[in-house]
């Protein structure tokens, strides 16, 4: 079971869940930035421009099949290098993982069950996340394959209801770059940042996958699925919330499922979609778990599920501390922050071992 | 009683110092026959041939064997008593009884009572230290009937026998090909009881079978009645609530799952056969999806999908919607539910679970109910109890009407050993429902998820919606398209992909061409 | 066959035991539904020194739910309205918390209703507060009301309050004489640039007293109120509040049936604002002609003069209207709206012959005529007296020129606004006789 192995298809799967689980409620690319009503083409900008950077994760992941970012960093770059550079990149992700479990209890929490503390919501999702990681990647792939159908349905569902309902759209989308690129450009920093997360779970799951020599088409088209339907959220909002609300709510689509008004059958649809978004998002946080494991197990020589369970027990103060302030999502997501950190490690980190991989592949077969 | 080591002893020359030891051997078991005889008119040898009468054919054994062996014309092994010529017993004993059917050599005792305990006959002759095996069990068992679990309204109304004979020769008739492999095994050190394990050599994938058979060999135990005894001790995960393998009574069921590269274990003395490995969509099939009209076996499957959901969920569900996400529910219905919960003395989860174990004795008595009883007490219980509990304001109306239909929609799915799974999820469910509300409730839906997807089963996935492969496994298994779009392959079987040629077009006879 | 070491396969065990030690803490956001009250509506009314008046509707399920209930009923009263005064909602209603002892939860607050003295302040920061919680829904009905509190007190054809104006809403939505807005779309119009916002508008106008008789017997009207399942008034009153013999408390006993049936009817209207602040009234005559320009007329019915010339009144009846704004910038800032309008004959004189095509144009040029008249009557009123752009013309400019926008904006509504000039073209179809076993000689 250790060492099952998942196909093409379901990476694509898993890396379409990933990137779906962290932008349905928090969508970043309408938050920042100082032109929401633009914030449709900073989610295609920012689509572009992660499949660019994941191209990276994946010609690594390619250019060593069966083998993850640990052992190919150690190779190229040298052990103490190599395992550097692994380590920030595995640390990226299980800090995203943390930061996104919390996330998740602060938002049910404030929005709806105010007097729960966050360790009970978040301790379970992390213990899920651990026994999702111990049983290993083939089992995800499994688990991917009923997951993405449960949101597809859900997807789709729910944009039927929101045009048959009386959330019709009263704003509209022109004036097109009203404010010039550069608000978008800032926009589109943060989506950017998630999609080359998800692009990196290439360089960990790279090496369970059936046919390596696809998983760059994988991740490619996952991106550009979930792409399109970011394009298609975010279009949704803006003309069912207008761009001025869009930017100020925490949480702009459980404000739009919370207006989906269907006769008096459906009066409100966004605890369903809440419960469609935890699926999502505990799938997503057990995957990069998972990924954050696999790379620093294969980097010091150790089984993934030893290290997953002490990324378990380090990971479990941080994400119950008690959770008072809704406003931290804020600092974190914002541009600022994701910018320099995409980067740093996903470009840098990321690019530096691909070019290393480069020269020793043409080393090995120059001259 | 003669200790172990003397049950491997050979077999002395002596007869009669053989048949003591055999009598011994089986106490003063009432039914233990010896019939001395004599072979040979000019030299005529002392032999007995030993049986149990209530496991043979009295009158098949007496004249294929006793009186075969008396009446000839020459003497059955040349030379005095005593001689311990070598010769070939076997050969002489076989070519003097044509109508016995198997014969095989044996050497010490413990072969021989055996063999007599199978239900076969010894023969034992005077001077020569071996013994002849003659097969001739023809124990109790019943002529093939309706299969009690799993009666279909279409299809072939026939279920399997308690004789493992007779089960084979269901599923030989079904399956006529040389390549139906069949393994013996005994497995039991009380029971010894015939063990078969059946594939398809063209089809199923050796590794599979390999496995398979090497955990059947290494089952140690006293008795195995049933598959399902052994079902346990091949599991690699027996505290799993589901379920991967499928016991089932029907020949053609059987069939039809060796085609698709299923091994069989069939036991004897039990009419049900274990088909390994199972998978998860085989909880929605019956066998007469094979036989309808395929949309209405893709409704039907849906439904049965849905229904199995339902009842898992619907409670949960309920209790977490009405005690956390008011919300949710549109008012007039809340207002009903908020006044018919008024004066209900406990809090609603607990009452839910009081309901849902409640419902599950009712559910347990039903099963043991004796046919006379069963209308009028299920009416009581049901309808009584249910209508009392109401009025009385012990349990809110609501909450018996969801989880009523969560318990009724457990029984769309088909066979009751499928049941076990939601019967034990249900209250894990409602916990989490109860404690953290929808939230809760999908984290545990997830876990299960998670739980489903890591089961393997001899090496094969316990869940897999969309295959490897171009075809997209959910239709076929959830939708069960007609014929036009069913897949070809096969989901096990790495052999032999195809299991349907291309179909033929269709033909309107009058016009002579394509309609 | 064991291929996991113990410690893995007790992991679901494990996992599921600390949850359940979660129960052990106690499930904290746990509420039966017994134990809540339902606000159903809130009503908004301007109190002292710029405080808020909210009246709650608090919704008492025992006494509405069909069906038999299992345990004791508390009472029979279906609503109870909770009044109390603060200078925010959340404080209010935190305060009334105190008289009941439900837990309040808006979860299903579906109409909201502001008082005209509280609306002519300015709403801005309850809007604020209402699309801020997370718990009342986007879709909750909008409503202007001569008091808020006023419409809580009476059911009216509908045991809940609430639910009456969101009927009363649709229904009259569906003839023409009003808007329904969402607190969703309040709140957009009030961020967009461009454009304000409207809602409904209600008003209560008493009818004419007439003999009641029950059956077999006669009996007096009388003046006092008659206190069956009368909502339950908790808290502050409000100036101006109803007197005891306002038709909002008045059962009306139909002749002969006995049956109970207020003594009012509620006059609909639309309610203009400028930014959060009302500034004017459109009555249902004139809503007409808002919503031609608006586009959102779904029916309505019509009277136009018999072209023929015989005086009589025909009746039409609109099947489909539709229009557009669009900004004609060449010389100066102009607009042009297109009004399409399909309708059909509900009731002509008995000798009109609809084959007739010079018949039908005429038709359709008098209607166009009507049209027209109604449209500019209420398009003049906004623009001289309102000076609100609850059309969205400066909406259409922004989203074609946002730079010339930009120049504009701080004066549009005040200069620009009444000012604009607008062509209307509109254009209408008849598209059915409307009978099908013609009467008509032809």
């Amino acid at each position: 079971m250790s060492e099952g192995l998942i196909s093409a298809r379901q990476l694509l799967l898993i890396a379409a869940i990933v990137r779906m689980g962290s932008m349905l409620i928090i969508l970043p690319v309408v938050h920042y930035g100082g032109a929401p009503r633009d914030s449709w083409i900073a989610a295609i900008i920012s689509t572009v421009a992660s499949c660019l950077v994941a191209w990276l994760s994946a010609g690594v992941a390619m250019a060593f099949p069966k083998k993850s970012l640990g052992h190919i960093a150690n190779a190229v770059l040298g052990r103490i290098a190599g395992t550097v550079a692994t380590f920030t990149v595995a640390l990226s992700q299980y800090v995203l993982c943390l930061a996104r479990i919390r996330t998740m209890s602060l938002v049910i929490i404030t929005q709806f069950m105010q007097r729960t503390p966050g360790w009970a919501l978040a301790l379970p999702v992390l213990l899920i996340a651990l026994y999702g990681a111990v049983c290993g990647p083939d089992t995800m792939g499994r688990a991917a394959e009923i997951i993405f159908t449960a949101l597809a349905i859900i997807v789709v569902g729910g944009c039927i209801l929101v045009y048959a309902s009386r959330a019709a759209p009263v704003a509209g989308l022109k004036p097109i770059l009203a404010n010039g690129l550069k608000p978008v450009l800032v926009a589109s920093i943060s989506p950017t940042f998630l999609g080359a997360v998800t692009g990196s779970i290439a360089l960990s799951f790279g090496r369970f996958t059936k046919e390596p020599t696809r998983v760059g088409k994988s991740i490619m088209v996952s991106l550009m699925f979930t792409g399109v339907i970011l394009v298609v959220v975010t279009i949704i909002v803006l003309t069912t919330l207008g761009p001025k609300q869009a930017q100020e709510s925490i949480t702009p689509l459980l404000s739009v499922a919370g207006s989906v008004h269907v006769s008096t059958v459906i009066e409100r649809a966004d605890l369903l979609l809440l419960a469609a978004w935890i699926l999502g998002v505990t799938f997503d946080v057990t995957v990069l778990l998972l990924s954050a494991s696999i790379l620093i197990g294969d980097s010091l020589n150790l089984p993934y599920k030893t290290v997953a369970i002490a990324l378990f027990l380090v990971g479990a103060i941080p994400v119950s501390h008690r959770a008072t302030d809704v406003f931290m999502i804020g600092p974190f997501q914002s541009p600022e922050v994701t910018g320099p950190w995409t980067l740093a490690v996903f470009v840098g980190v990321i690019g530096l071992v691909y070019v290393a991989t480069l020269i020793k592949k043409k080393g090995g077969h120059g001259r | 009683m003669i200790t172990e080591n003397a049950r491997e002893r050979l077999l002395s020359p002596d007869l009669a110092c053989n048949l003591e030891v055999i009598k011994a051997e089986f106490g003063n078991a009432p039914d233990l026959s010896v019939r001395e005889l004599l072979t040979g008119e000019t030299q005529p040898r002392k032999a007995a041939v030993i049986f149990l009468k209530s496991m043979v054919s009295v009158e098949t054994v007496i004249r294929s064997v006793v009186q075969a062996l008396t009446i000839e014309s020459e003497d059955l092994i040349p030379g005095d008593s005593g001689s311990s010529k070598t010769v070939d017993l076997l050969k002489t004993v076989s070519l003097r009884l044509p109508a016995a059917s198997e014969l095989h050599l044996m050497h010490t005792f413990e072969e021989v009572i055996n063999t007599i305990v199978k239900g076969d006959t010894a023969v034992l002759i005077d001077g020569i230290s071996e013994a002849i095996g003659v097969e001739a069990a023809h124990p109790p068992t019943r002529a093939p009937e309706l299969p009690t679990s799993e009666s279909t309204v279409l299809g072939p109304q026939v279920g399997f026998t308690e004789s493992i004979d007779t089960n084979i020769a269901m599923i030989r008739t079904r399956l006529r090909t040389a390549d139906l492999a069949i393994e013996r095994l005994v497995l039991g050190r009380q029971s010894r009881t015939e063990v078969r394990l059946l594939y398809l050599r063209n089809i199923a994938p050796k590794e599979i079978v390999d496995e398979l058979r090497r955990r059947l060999q290494n089952i140690d135990t006293d008795i195995v009645l049933d598959p399902g005894m052994i079902r346990d001790l091949i599991a690699e995960r027996p505290y799993s609530p589901f379920i991967v393998s499928r016991l089932t009574e029907r020949p053609d069921t059987t069939a039809a799952k060796l085609n698709l590269g299923s091994m069989a274990v069939l036991v004897d003395s039990s009419p049900f056969a274990m088909l390994l490995p199972s998978q998860f969509f085989a909880l929605i099939e019956t066998a007469e999806d094979y036989y309808m009209q395929s949309l209405s076996t893709t409704a039907l499957r849906l439904l049965r999908l849905v229904a199995y959901m339902i009842s898992t969920l619907a409670t949960p569900f309920y209790v977490a919607v009405v005690n956390y996400h008011h919300e949710l529910v549109p008012l007039p219905l809340l207002l009903n539910v908020a006044a018919t919960q008024e004066g209900v003395p406990l809090p609603l989860p607990i009452t839910a679970f009081f309901t849902d174990i409640v419902l599950d004795i009712v559910r347990e008595a039903g099963v043991r109910l004796p046919k006379q009883f069963g209308p009028a007490v299920s009416i009581v219980g049901a309808l009584v109890l249910g209508q009392s509990a109401i009025q009385a304001g012990f349990v809110p109306p609501g909450l018996i009407i969801v989880v009523m239909f969560a318990t009724i929609a457990a029984f769309a799915v088909p066979r009751a050993e499928n049941a076990l799974a939601y019967r034990l999820l249900r209250f894990p469910f409602l916990l989490l429902g109860s404690v953290l509300g929808l939230p809760g409730l999908m984290l545990g839906v997830l876990a299960v998820i998670y739980h489903i997807a890591s089961l393997k089963t001899l090496g094969v996935p316990y869940f897999q919606m969309y295959t490897p492969g171009n075809v997209p496994r959910l239709l076929r298994k959830l939708l069960f398209a007609p014929a036009e779009l069913r897949p070809r392959t096969r989901p096990l079987g790495h052999k032999n992909r195809f299991s349907r040629g291309p179909l033929p077009k269709p033909r309107d006879p009058k016009e002579g061409r394509e309609p | 066959m064991r291929t996991r070491p113990l410690a893995r396969q007790l992991l679901i065990p494990v996992v599921f035991a600390l949850l359940s030690a979660l129960t052990t803490a106690g499930c904290w956001d746990l509420e039966e539904v017994d134990e809540i009250g339902i606000i159903g509506s809130m009503g908004l009314d301007k109190g002292e020194e710029g405080r808020v008046i909210v009246s709650l509707e608090v919704i008492n399920p025992g006494a509405l739910a069909s069906g038999t209930s299992g345990g004791a009923t508390v009472s029979q009263v279906v609503a109870v309205v909770l009044r109390d005064e603060a200078n925010t909602i959340a404080a209010a209603i935190s305060n009334a918390q105190r008289r009941l002892p439900r837990r309040l939860t808006t979860g299903q607050v579906n109409t909201i209703i502001c008082g005209q003295a509280l609306a002519r302040q300015g709403i801005g920061a309850y809007i604020d507060y209402l699309v801020r919680t997370a718990d009342i829904r986007g879709s909750a009905l909008l409503a202007t009301c001569d008091t808020g509190a006023g419409l809580l007190q009476r059911p009216y054809l509908n045991p809940l309050p609430s639910r009456t104006l969101s009927s009363l809403a649709q229904a009259a939505i569906g003839s023409g004489q009003t808007v329904m807005t969402t607190l969703n779309e309040f709140a957009v119009r009030l961020t967009e640039p461009g454009i304000e916002p409207v809602t409904m508008h209600t008003v209560g106008r008493r009818t004419k007293d007439v003999q009641v008789k029950r059956q077999g017997e006669e009996v007096e009207q009388t003046e006092k109120s008659i206190s069956v399942e009368q909502p339950v008034v908790v808290g502050r009153s409000i100036e101006g509040e109803l007197p005891d013999d306002s038709p909002y408390l008045q059962p009306y006993k139909e002749a002969g049936t006995g049956e109970l049936l207020p003594a009012v009817t509620i006059d609909i209207g639309i309610a203009a604002y400028r930014d959060d602040k009302l500034v004017g009234l459109l009555d249902d005559s004139e809503a007409r002609g808002f919503l031609w320009i608006d586009g959102r007329l779904e029916q309505s019915a019509l009277e136009v003069p018999d072209p023929t010339g015989s005086g009589e009144m025909m009746g039409l009846k609109v099947i489909r209207a539709s229009s557009s704004i669009k900004p004609d910038l060449k010389e100066g800032i102009k607009f042009n709206v297109e009004i399409h309008v399909d309708v059909e004959v509900a009731q002509a004189p008995l000798s009109l012959s609809f084959k007739d095509t010079r018949l039908v144009s005429a038709l359709e040029d008098s209607l166009r005529d009507l049209i027209m008249r109604e449209a500019l009557t209420t398009l003049n009123k906004v623009q001289r007296e309102f000076r609100s752009d609850i059309y969205g013309f400066g909406y259409q400019l922004y989203r074609t020129d946002p730079r010339i926008w930009q120049e504009l904006e701080p004066k549009w509504n005040d200069e620009v606004f009444p000012n604009l000039d607008i062509q209307l073209d509109i254009q209408t179809r008849l598209r059915a006789p409307g009978s099908v076993y013609g009467i008509g000689a032809g």
